[in-house]
């Protein structure tokens, strides 16, 4: 009779202290942000792919050497080189990089040996109505500024058929 | 080892290989070497196959509680017998082992009592694995659908003749928990047969998010792996991560810097608290509390943020590197998480008194879901759900991997194996967690991030296991010195605890069932791979 | 003729009322959750998200109202309404304040209460006419419920007519002049909240309907206005729980100042409000504790109080 009453008495109890906790929370300020309007700072943030601009000529230091398509998990990049009209050099002239596809993984950033490629941080809000807009060009804003590289001029793509973008690994 | 066995053993450095000894048996002598295990308190940690051009090579691994003392044995299949003897009446873990292989190589195992597909549609005709399948990807075939439609209700109606109900029918039914339900934590199916409310079995069904990250990694080099880590188990990513860069390490044979090792043991320890956050949320939600939930995304929230301090990214992490780390950790991270740490200590003592110590939890989760220290030792179970048996094993301590050797922290139990047990060493395993990290905070190292690596692995096979959120996660791989993986076997802790359930369920109400699937604290993603 | 013009015109007062009432009880549920849980609940269609539930209630309506193909297709539409209409009928004898009362019967109390009771009747039905195994277990769990805290629920009154002497409403709410019921009574008053919250379906004896278990229980097979109903059903049978224990516990309309009406329903209020508190405080219990719950605990000391409270009143005479 007594541990019957002892135990409700103690269950009730319990009962009691949850809502107190829960009323002590009540009377707190919500710690949720109203997004758009308020943000918290971004510390470090892996936004998507986008090339690196060299401080000194503006441009970018890609060398179309096919490191970071090899590595790449998710086979979402491609690029053209085409050979220069001027030295017969290389000279990237196409970097896509499919957003869809990207696990952001960071590999390519890794392997890459110019340190050309970084992940575009302030890019946070990044949103799009249509697949079109997440294929990315990263050339797009080099060749907007017509920076040196982009300007080069190159033979013809009949003349050098662009290597098809090879499949990650040997197989 | 068994001593009847000692001869045929090979000696093995488990630093290097992962394993201690390795055998060779014939297949017809398999299940006595299994029983001899069994005596002697092993629990069948792994098992797969490896299709190599001569014949099949199907790998055992046993492991015990406590100090690791991993053996592996090994049969061989020959391709045209195709056939292995079964050893899910020894080992109950075997089951669903030996299933999977079936599955991904089309070994028979003689003498399984129901051997079927498990992670892929009882109607596909391919076996994955093998090396001989080049996966065509195709679009969404109505056929192949229709086809699963019409088996699964053949499937269903034949268990229903079996069960003789067309003839006199009873009060008992049959009742899908999911895939779509809001308390499987993913898609789980779990197929119940009930009396009124009361549960008579349930039979879990897996494989609705099965990606094959296995033959993913097949196809692509060691490096092109690393996203498959974060993707397998992605609320306790950190893990895995630390799982694949000690297995590549091991085998390579190189060592990260103490900065390295500290900054590892500082994160994984983090997402161990994360993980362990998540489940308590949703678990308590499972039983219908729900407001400890949205505090433990509070806190949650915080170390995600501290951990995208460090890494960038709040769920499938990518941040180890053979030897190193994908970046630095920025210099607020330190203070950040001091900050963090005193606030979160006093949240711990609200959700004691608001669920630990609360009369309908504790109700409703003690004395439910009994798993006793055979049953776990028949099924694989490991993690939380073992230490809530009473089992002291956390491979942290049993097989010290990286810093942990030099902590200070406890390997918290309970005795009764129940929901209750389950839910008091998760919430001891985050004090402990936290411990662990204060003491990092103050004593990480100057020193490089990166090593460098060499290109290949080296050939042979290796062995590595870590104690993740969830129980033991390990890993097999099988190198020919190329750049790809031959074959890596990925052992995943809830694979093994899901299947225990089979022996949880009956008696249980349907209330009590997304309680006991909720203490598991599974991940789909994860057991379905 | 007076008598057809004043049934229209409270009817139509009611049914405003009631709809006015659900959409604001579940803005309250959700800012009062939205606080307990760090959040802020609805804020942004009208001042504070007030007008959120309206908004809602717009989407309902202009959901498609879907049929299982299996189901019972009479009982299945007749369900809504049977959960509905005794809630609305309810009113009838709720005292608002000095003579605001519709009809104050001899027997208020108990007309309450059994017509409270219809509702289960409905939810069984929705249940049973949905054909999904989880609707007809949550209709089951809903009529073991009911069956089972009807008992403490009347047990709990017993002790408060005894001293009033009275069922009906206004004479209850008489008998409380100089002191609540809930000081003399605090026992009662506690089982009686209790067998509400069961009567009610709320948390954490939602069982019925538990959606980390049964997906919806009872109307996972309902959408649209069907489900709204079920919806407004809830939370007007909160209120008139609430309502029911204002009048027997806490006095009624009685209080200093403000006019009558302005009392109950402050009163009203902040039981509405200790129900939500407790809802997200509280795990859910399972439905063999909850009929454990009721037989074990509940009514014995419903009995007690009741004995002891009528042996209290035989020595004071």
């Amino acid at each position: 009779m007594f541990k019957y009453f002892k135990e409700i008495l103690s269950g009730f109890w319990s009962l009691v202290v949850g809502m107190g906790i829960t009323l002590r929370y009540l009377t707190k300020k919500p710690v949720t942000l109203i997004y758009p309007k308020e943000r918290l700072p971004i510390k470090r943030f892996k936004g998507p792919i986008a090339f690196v601009t060299d401080g000194k000529t503006g441009d970018h230091l890609c060398i179309a050497c096919n490191a970071c398509i090899k590595t790449c998990p998710s086979r979402c990049m491609s690029l053209v080189a085409q050979k220069s009209a001027v030295d017969g050099k290389r000279v990237l002239t196409d970097f896509k990089v499919n957003y869809m596809l990207c696990s952001l993984c960071s590999l390519c950033i890794d392997v890459c040996p110019t340190d050309a490629l970084k992940h575009d941080d302030p890019n946070y809000d990044m949103v799009s109505l249509t697949q079109k807009d997440l294929v990315m060009d990263l050339l797009e804003p080099f060749r907007a500024k017509g920076t040196p590289l982009t300007q080069i001029p190159t033979v013809p793509a009949a003349a050098v058929a662009p290597k098809p973008a090879p499949p990650p690994g040997p197989a | 080892m068994p001593l009847a066995e000692t001869q045929e053993f090979l000696e093995k450095d488990p630093k290097k290989f992962g394993v201690g000894s390795e055998a060779v048996v014939s297949p017809d002598r398999i299940a006595e070497v299994a029983r001899d295990y069994r005596k002697q308190n092993y629990f069948l940690e792994c098992l797969t196959a490896v299709d190599f051009a001569e014949c099949f090579e199907v790998v055992y691994h046993f492991n015990r509680w406590g100090a690791s003392e991993r053996t592996c044995v090994k049969i061989l299949v020959p391709k045209d017998v195709n056939q292995a003897p079964s050893l899910a009446s020894i080992y109950k873990s075997a089951d669903w082992f030996e299933r999977e292989i079936y599955d991904m190589f089309g070994i028979i195992f003689a003498g399984h009592p129901d051997l079927k597909r498990i992670l892929l549609p009882e109607s596909a005709e391919i076996f994955p694995l093998l090396k001989s399948f080049k996966g065509e990807p195709k679009g969404a075939d109505v056929v192949q659908s229709l086809k699963l439609i019409e088996e699964d209700a053949r499937g269903f109606g034949a268990r229903l003749q079996g069960a003789g109900l067309e003839e006199a029918p009873t009060g008992d039914y049959y009742l899908n928990l999911g895939p779509q339900h809001p308390s499987t934590h993913g898609v789980l199916r779990v197929l119940l047969h009930l009396d009124g409310e009361r549960v008579l079995s349930g039979e879990p069904i897996i494989g609705y998010s099965h990606r094959h990250h296995e033959k993913m990694m097949e196809i692509q080099n060691y490096l092109a792996c690393w996203p498959n880590f974060g993707r397998m188990d992605y609320v306790g990513a950190m893990s895995y991560n630390f799982g694949y860069a000690l297995l590549v390490e091991k085998a390579m044979g190189i060592r990260p810097s103490p900065r390295v090792e500290h900054i590892r043991v500082l994160t994984t320890e983090l997402n161990r608290i994360t993980s362990h956050l998540l489940w308590m949320g949703t678990f308590l939600l499972d039983l219908g509390a729900f407001t400890p939930f949205f505090y433990c995304f509070d806190d949650r929230e915080q170390i995600l943020d501290i951990l995208e301090m460090a890494t960038g990214e709040r769920l499938t992490y990518d941040y180890f590197r053979f030897g190193g780390l994908d970046r630095d950790v920025p210099p607020e991270l330190v203070p950040a998480t001091k900050a963090f740490i005193p606030g979160f200590k006093k949240r711990l003592k609200d959700y004691h008194g608001l669920v630990t110590k609360n009369v309908i939890f504790e109700k409703r989760t003690r004395g439910l879901g009994v798993l006793t220290k055979d049953q776990a030792l028949s099924y694989g179970v490991t993690g939380p759900a073992l230490r809530a048996c009473g089992v002291r094993a956390d491979l942290r301590r049993d097989e010290p991997y990286s810093i942990y050797p030099a902590l200070d922290f406890d390997i918290p139990t309970a005795k009764d194996g129940d929901v209750y047990s389950r839910y008091l060493v998760r919430m001891k395993e985050i004090e402990e967690s936290l411990k662990i990290v204060s003491q990092i905070l103050d004593k990480i190292p100057a020193g490089e991030i990166k090593t460098k690596t060499p290109k290949n692995v080296p050939r042979g096979e290796y062995y590595s296991a870590v104690e993740a959120a969830r129980g033991v996660f390990s890993l097999y791989l099988v190198s020919d010195g190329s750049l790809n993986p031959y074959r890596l076997k990925a052992r995943t802790p809830s694979f093994s605890n899901l299947s225990a359930i089979v022996e949880m369920l009956p008696g249980c109400l349907v209330s009590d069932v997304v309680a006991v699937l909720g203490s598991l604290d599974i991940v789909l993603p994860e057991i379905d791979r | 003729m007076t008598e057809l013009v004043k049934i229209i015109l409270f009817g139509t007062l009611v049914a405003l009322f009631v709809s006015v009432n659900a959409l604001f009880l579940v803005w309250m549920e959700r800012k009062v959750s939205a606080r307990i849980q760090l959040r802020r609940g609805p804020l942004h269609v009208g001042w504070e998200g007030l007008l959120q539930t309206v908004a809602d209630a717009v989407k309902l309506v202009s959901k498609e109202l879907t049929l299982p193909k299996e189901g019972d297709k009479f009982l299945y539409l007749l369900a809504p309404a049977l959960v509905f209409a005794p809630l609305l009928a309810a009113f009838l004898v709720l005292p608002l304040g000095p003579g605001l009362v519709i009809r104050d019967l001899n027997v208020g109390f108990l007309f309450v209460t059994s017509l409270t009771n219809i509702t289960f009747i409905g939810i069984f039905i929705a249940g049973w006419s949905s054909n999904n195994k989880y609707a007809l277990l949550g209709s089951m769990r809903a009529v073991a419920q009911n069956i089972s805290y009807e008992i403490p629920l009347l047990l709990s009154t017993m002790g408060v007519v005894l001293i009033a002497g009275t069922l009906k409403m206004s004479g209850l709410v008489a008998a409380q002049e100089k002191l609540w019921f809930a000081a003399l009574q605090p026992a009662a008053f506690l089982i009686f909240l209790c067998a509400s919250l069961a009567e009610a379906n709320r948390a954490p004896f939602d069982i019925p309907e538990a959606e980390s278990e049964l997906v919806a229980g009872f109307h996972t097979e309902y959408s649209g206005m069907r489900f709204a109903l079920f919806f407004l059903g809830e939370y007007t049978a909160v209120f008139i729980s609430s309502a029911i224990a204002t009048t027997l516990f806490l006095g009624g309309w009685r209080g200093p100042l403000l006019p009558g009406p302005v009392w109950f329903l402050l009163k009203t209020y902040a039981v509405v409000f200790v129900v939500m508190w407790i809802r997200w405080t509280f795990p859910r219990l399972r439905s063999d504790q909850l009929m454990n719950f009721a037989w074990k605990v509940l009514i014995p000391l419903g009995i007690a109080n009741v004995f002891l409270t009528a042996v209290v009143l035989v020595f004071l005479k």
